[in-house]
């Protein structure tokens, strides 16, 4: 338990800035949305983009809600900062997660920890639930920060509907934060770990963004994370994807399993 | 005596780069074996393995009987170690460093503070601000302080100033008092001279010798200057383990192995003006076992 702690405290910086990174985001976007709530102006404004820059936006396959619903603050909310809080986390677990055990080998700490009576598998689970304790507590910052902006300006969502998507955002940061550290178990040079890590979840990022142009190769687009959520439903009607949320878990448990396969079985030579 | 650490044919390789090959070794209880050998010479790799931190490509060790492999876990309750590379959490504090290790053992150690004023190390300041003299300090604390059966020690006194390196062969011996037992890597001659029992000498992942210090030192190479009331010839030291380096006029040098009282005997026949006869050091032994393999 002590190692679990005393990650999270040497991570504090990382935490803190992050926090309020988060925060004061979430709160901004939801105090915006009274700046624009009553304004028809950006219905038009919408009508005149192109499709493709709309698709670049983000908002492909969802068009006709985009123009109909900009003033639903479900939808505000989503598109402005629900939206990105993925890219951010994922980024987040990339440069964290993709160094967990990589990073410990080339500051030479690896080994001091390890010529203890600590077992490797230990290593990982303390280090990566430290690390999703942090993501968790910065979930509840981006909620409290939404929350708050919103009732500040006298405006309201379900609660639920926002718990619940904050978790789904939860579960796929598991299994970002999985393949990142499988990555970091197999390299054990942190440049490299990050950049794979990194290289691929900007992939999936991108791929979940071409889904219109991909035409008849749309299935392609599932092998993106970021691909099965869907955040809009889940704030406005609180359904679930939940073979999303099954893909999250199975791929966070069978990246995590491989990470402690490959961490336990290999030398640690470097 | 029990056997401590055993080593049964242990072989590493790096893909095809040699790390050590078909090790067999046998560390008693109690004593005190250093393990000697150039950079390179395999003695961080014998160590890791041991640690349980490489897997031998083949052969295998055991520690208190327990296999390095599969029972690594049992045996690092019962080892303190201290890395060659020494590497530790820059912005921790001394004391939570050590108090986080220690929660590995279970063991608050109350040999803490203790074994910060033996070396003399303020706990409660940051590892950032520590010299490196500090941080080895510190690292030979946490490998104490959870009173280990076993001590794995990589270069341990790199770092310390010469009063600080007498203080931790004092712990040394102090540790060895209590029926415990020290592995020691170094290419430090003087240092394993100093505190060791046996000493293995490892060259190119091999292990060359195991030897008793004490016997080392009687079979050592010493060099001797001698000057005479007349010019030198040759004949004058055509003795068994003399080995005449140089002659020039009234002066000789030359290496001597073995005990003493031969060459001083003859020396006592010939008209000697002068002579430098240094205290034998265990370095041309070593130089000698590396050039051809054995002592003499």
């Amino acid at each position: 338990m002590l190692l679990y702690f005393s990650t999270i405290k040497l991570s504090r910086t990382a935490l803190f800035t992050w926090s309020i990174i988060i925060w004061i985001y979430s709160f901004l976007v939801a105090y915006m949305y009274n700046s624009i709530k009553d304004t028809t102006e950006m219905e038009n404004l919408i009508d005149v983009i192109p499709d493709h820059l709309k698709a670049a936006m983000g908002t492909a396959g969802d068009i006709d809600v985009f123009i109909d619903g900009i003033m639903d603050p479900n939808y505000f909310i989503t598109q402005e900062y629900l939206a990105w809080l993925p890219l951010m986390l994922a980024i987040f677990s990339v440069f964290y997660c993709g160094g967990i055990i990589s990073r410990e080998a080339e500051r030479g700490t690896l080994d001091l920890l390890l010529s203890q009576p600590l077992a490797r598998k230990n290593l990982i689970l303390c280090k990566l639930a430290a690390f999703l304790t942090m993501v968790i507590l910065l979930l509840i910052f981006s909620c409290i920060g939404i929350s708050l902006g919103l009732l500040i300006i006298g405006t309201s969502i379900n609660i639920g509907h926002l718990f619940l998507a904050h978790i789904t955002i939860g579960l796929l940061i598991f299994s970002v934060s999985a393949y990142c550290t499988l990555l970091s178990c197999i390299s054990m040079d942190p440049r490299h770990s990050i950049a794979y890590a990194g290289a691929i979840t900007s992939g999936m990022y991108i791929l979940n963004f071409m889904v219109p142009t991909l035409g008849s190769f749309k299935w392609v687009a599932n092998l993106s994370l970021f691909h099965h959520l869907n955040i809009f439903n889940t704030l406005s009607s609180g359904t679930t994807n939940w073979n999303g949320s099954v893909v999250y878990i199975s791929t966070g448990a069978l990246c995590l399993v491989l990470a402690l396969l490959i961490f336990e079985r290999r030398d640690l030579n470097y | 005596m029990a056997a401590v650490i055993n080593t049964f044919s242990l072989t590493k390789f790096y893909g095809q780069s040699r790390g050590i090959q078909a090790i067999e070794l046998e560390v008693e209880k109690g004593e005190i074996f250093g393990f000697l050998g150039p950079n390179g010479a395999g003695k961080t790799t014998l160590i890791r393995l041991l640690l349980g931190l490489l897997k031998p490509t083949s052969g295998s060790s055991e520690i208190f009987g327990l296999n390095t492999l599969t029972e690594s876990l049992e045996i690092r309750r019962r080892v303190g170690y201290i890395s060659g590379d020494l590497s530790l959490f820059e912005s921790m504090k001394g004391r939570g460093l050590i108090n986080l290790l220690n929660s590995f053992h279970k063991n608050h150690s109350p040999r803490l503070d203790e074994l910060a004023l033996q070396l003399d190390l303020d706990l409660d300041g940051p590892i950032r601000a520590y010299s490196r003299g500090m941080k080895q300090k510190l690292a030979i604390i946490q490998a104490l302080s959870h009173n280990p059966d076993l001590l794995i020690l990589d270069e341990p006194t790199t770092g310390l100033d010469p009063l600080m390196q007498q203080q931790f062969y004092d712990i040394m011996r102090d540790f060895k008092a209590a029926g415990k037992t020290i592995f020691l890597s170094s290419h430090i001659l003087p240092e394993v001279e100093h505190i060791c029992d046996r000493i293995g000498i490892v060259k190119e992942g091999i292990l060359i010798d195991v030897e008793n210090v004490a016997d080392l030192k009687r079979n050592k190479i010493r060099r001797l200057q001698i000057v005479l009331n007349r010019d030198v010839q040759a004949e004058d030291f055509d003795l068994e383990g003399v080995e005449i380096l140089a002659i020039d006029g009234r002066k000789a040098e030359m290496v001597v192995r073995g005990h003493p009282k031969m060459i001083l005997d003859h020396l006592s026949n010939l008209p000697i003006e002068d002579f430098v006869f240094p205290e034998a050091s265990l370095e041309e032994t070593f130089l000698q076992f590396y050039e051809t393999g054995s002592p003499s």
